[in-house]
């Protein structure tokens, strides 16, 4: 039989949890809920996945570590504080991915190229201090583990904001203006439950593939432009 | 008489409710107004399966026509097993008169159970498939399921016992794998299987055959044949019982019963010709089930965040994950186990092993070269991948892949093209000729097999050693399990474009005890030819016979063993045939063992000794034994009693006894 123990997926879910997102904290729970219970709920595709969840703000906290979801007996809570520093968020990525994959490969599995869902309501707080990181860490040159990133930007987050951060134009998404934040939110989560879901039987089929579901209520940025 | 019902309704006229699931293949819809076998206490409810645009150009709608029918093709029993057993097809949707779906019953209730959440409010209620049963205790525990050892070998038997009729009704399932079996194990441990659509039915299917990632057969073998259900019920026992995904060691199953991990190394073997029926699986579960724990799984012990098993399987406590403050790890819950067979009962076990396995050797699938195989080569994992219009978009070939880090594959560079199809230059390679030797078979004839596994290449010749020799012909069929109960069947060969199925039998050098089963009586002298014969004196009794084998360390628990036959194939170990043999001696003490009781009667020359049972109804008791013929001074002064046979001189006896 087969050497290694499978292939997995690492994702990441970058939640923003700067102030501007209080009014919205229990969507954000709910969503997470929704995201974890969902993943739990399918263990052929929660066997092929490990899940990071990740709040950021002024840094980056950990909310769920690398994990099986088989196996957690509980949810990721988020804290709202601070603003919103997108350098945080890739020079951890920059530290963190590589070191998973390589942990995950000791562990004796092989490694698909992680995935990065990033949830922002805003416009970076930091300038354009996080390019640099974000050049390195999307770089395959330099980070031979870089991330596959899908961005969504609800409330103030801009269009072209969310087309620079995504690692293709077909990964940025906006909530349509007018669209309720706490239900922008929520198809957030569904939407990334069904794409790591679809992605968790695409992966392992005779054509691996990357499935990414836009949301409801959200539109592909690069229409915005 | 009334024409048959077609089971043809227009899209139009279904009342369709909320949306029941959704997969690469299509829809699942509730229907309001419709009911299915309304003599069954009101009837069943009734979904609707819409096709996704993607797969309609290769949906071949006679085909599902063809499922629709045959429950009333059926007699009552066998139809309405089938509809019990499975969600069959029972009429198909058109729209404008082209098929875009088909109705099938809804799961019955018994077959979902409340799946239980972390946040602990409440339960959702969801459909039992055998995934949730390939985890962690503490996983199965935790999501509300009470299930025991001894329920997953029973629903592992029922589903054998499932797949056996199947089979027998012209079904093959082929995309056998936990997402589309359902289990119950109350009122009683049974199986549900959905997605019957995909299913084989007499060699024809709807859609190209898909298989389930982790649960294919192994590369190169036909899709959907019963062998390969067999494979596949093999890894389900084994996963099963591993509470794992992916485990496919036989060895696990050993601490529940040594006989069916040694029915799973024959299940698994990718030599399907080796691999043993559904029935024999059935009738191991049946036995295995009487001495297995009832104990449920563990409840989870821990309710401290994140101190649940990181890895999914007994390797003991990984090392920590990072990057996260709850990193403990701790290992999964011990599974509870049955008992072993005992010794005796080993042999007994083997002994139907070997029974079956003389059967089985009739599921020699290879397809001839000329079969046609415009389907199989269409074939891709379409119930593996989303289709694209379920999804807002893919990420396609990544052309900037990495090459300097073999070790992380792009999600696109870790997949092969499907295996089990055809090499396209097989065709030009392949065309047909004017000497067709599987249309011009005719029971006799002979044909030398140049082919490779999975494909017969038949070339006609005389009727000699190393020929195979059609005993049997199958028209208006593909089946090859039709030649299952065919005597001597060894290999059978299908051929999509007669549309006719040879059943052969190996001609080999070594003589017709090639194909004795146990219980038959066959002879011949050391290194020469052997036939069959009638059971006597001096020849030998078959204990097993084993296909694919030349390890005669398998004969040695018989009792009465002393002599082994093999025929070896040197082109095809999977002919290789071992017989276990036992000599027909010329009385009970042939076999008689020290302080043993026999009746003498007759005198001198003319004495037969037997073994009635009692002491008390005896007249002497063995004294000693040797394998030295007329060894009169090892028996000193006890009366002695002595055989020889003339080719197996090491097989003679003198055995003393003393009157009592």
């Amino acid at each position: 039989m087969s050497e290694t123990r499978g292939v997995l997926l690492p994702a990441y879910v970058l939640a923003d949890e700067s102030g501007s997102m209080s009014p919205y904290l229990g969507d954000l729970s709910d969503g997470l809920t929704s995201l974890c219970e969902g993943l739990r709920a399918e263990p052929m595709v929660a066997a092929k996945l490990r899940l990071a969840v990740l709040g950021f703000s002024d840094d980056v906290q950990v909310r769920l570590a690398v994990a099986d979801m088989r196996t957690e007996s509980t949810l990721p809570q988020m804290v709202i504080r601070g603003l919103t520093s997108y350098k945080a968020v890739f020079e951890d990525l920059l530290q963190r991915i590589p070191a998973d994959v390589q942990w995950l490969r000791g562990e004796g599995y092989k490694v698909h190229r992680p995935v990065v869902f990033l949830l922002s309501d805003g416009q970076p707080t930091d300038g354009r201090s996080w390019r640099s990181p974000h050049a390195q860490l999307t770089d395959r040159s330099q980070t031979p583990t870089a991330p596959n990133i899908i961005a969504c930007g609800i409330g103030d987050a801009r269009a072209d904001t969310m087309l620079e951060v995504a690692t293709r134009p077909e990964f940025a998404f906006v909530a349509k203006s007018g669209t309720d934040l706490g239900q922008a939110i929520s198809e957030f989560f569904h939407s990334l439950t069904s794409s790591l879901v679809a992605s968790g039987h695409a992966l392992n089929s005779a054509s691996p593939q990357l499935v990414v579901n836009r949301p409801e209520q959200f539109t592909m940025a690069i229409d915005e432009v | 008489m009334n024409p048959p019902r077609v089971p043809v309704v227009e899209h139009h006229r279904l009342t369709l409710g909320g949306q029941l699931g959704q997969g690469g293949q299509g829809t699942v819809h509730e229907v309001a107004n419709r009911r299915i076998n309304r003599a069954a206490g009101g009837g069943w409810d009734v979904v609707y399966k819409e096709y996704a645009a993607a797969v309609l150009p290769s949906l071949q709608p006679d085909a599902l026509l063809a499922r629709a029918e045959l429950v009333g093709e059926l007699n009552a029993a066998d139809a309405a097993w089938l509809c019990e057993k499975t969600a069959w097809p029972a009429a198909v949707v058109q729209r404008q008169g082209k098929t875009c779906g088909f109705l099938m019953r809804a799961v019955p209730d018994r077959f979902r159970f409340d799946f239980r959440t972390l946040h602990g409010t409440g339960s959702t209620r969801r459909l039992a498939t055998m995934e949730y049963l390939l985890n962690d205790d503490a996983y199965v525990a935790g999501v509300g399921l009470t299930v025991s050892t001894r329920d997953r070998l029973a629903v592992l038997g029922d589903l054998a016992a499932t797949l056996s009729r199947l089979h027998r009704l012209g079904i093959t399932v082929g995309d056998l794998s936990p997402k589309n079996l359902l289990f119950s194990t109350s009122p009683q441990a049974e199986c549900f299987l959905i997605d019957a659509d995909a299913m084989r039915l007499r060699g024809t299917t709807v859609l190209p055959q898909a298989e389930t990632p982790d649960w294919q057969v192994p590369d190169g073998e036909e899709k959907a044949t019963g062998a390969g259900d067999v494979y596949k019920l093999a890894l389900l026992a084994v996963r099963l019982i591993a509470r794992d995904q992916t485990a496919a060691d036989p060895d696990v199953l050993s601490a529940v019963a040594p006989a069916l991990a040694d029915l799973a190394r024959c299940s698994l073997d990718t030599d399907r010709k080796r691999r043993p029926t559904p029935a024999l699986w059935a009738e191991h579960l049946a036995a295995a089930v009487a001495t297995a724990s009832t104990v449920p799984a563990a409840a989870p012990t821990t309710a401290g965040p994140g101190t649940g098993p990181v890895l999914q399987t007994g390797r003991g406590p990984g090392s920590p994950r990072p990057g996260g403050p709850t990193a403990t790890a701790t290992a999964p819950a011990a599974a509870t186990s049955g008992s072993t067979a005992r010794a005796r009962g080993w042999s007994a076990l083997a002994a139907s092993v070997a029974v079956v396995v003389v059967a089985i050797a009739g599921v020699a699938t290879t397809h001839s070269g000329h079969s046609g195989s415009g389907s199989a080569a269409a074939a891709t994992s379409a119930t593996a991948e989303p289709a694209p219009e379920d999804t807002g978009f893919t990420d396609p070939a990544d052309p900037d892949a990495d090459p300097a880090d073999p070790g992380l594959p792009d999600p696109d560079d870790t997949g092969d093209p499907d295996p089990a199809e055809p090499p396209a230059s097989d065709t030009p390679e392949d065309p047909p000729t004017p000497d067709d030797p599987v249309a011009d078979a005719e029971v006799g004839s002979c044909f030398y097999d140049r082919g490779t596994s999975g494909h017969a290449d038949l070339e006609a010749t005389d009727c000699t050693d190393g020929a195979f020799k059609v005993v049997d012909i199958f028209r208006g069929t593909t089946d090859l399990d039709a030649c299952d109960d065919v005597d001597d069947n060894d290999e059978s060969v299908s051929s999509s474009r007669n549309d006719r199925v040879l059943c052969l039998s190996y001609q080999s050098s070594g003589g017709t005890a090639y194909h004795a089963d146990q219980g038959d009586c066959v002879y011949g002298t050391p290194g020469g030819s052997w036939g069959t014969v009638s059971c006597g004196t001096g020849n030998f009794k078959v204990l097993a016979a084993y296909r694919g084998t030349g390890d005669h360390t398998k004969c040695t628990s018989w009792p009465h063993y002393n002599e082994w036959k093999t025929f070896t194939v040197s082109h095809d170990s999977g002919l290789d045939v071992l017989l276990c043999l036992s000599m027909n001696y010329p009385d009970d003490a042939g076999y008689a063992t020290q302080r043993e009781c026999l009746l003498k009667s007759g005198s001198g020359g003319q004495a037969t000794f037997t073994n009635v049972g009692s002491c008390a109804a005896s007249n002497v008791v063995v004294t000693g034994r040797t394998s030295r013929y007329r060894a009169a001074s090892f028996c000193g002064n006890d009366g002695w009693t002595t055989w020889e046979p003339t080719d197996y001189p090491a097989l003679a006896y003198t055995v003393c006894w003393r009157s009592t």
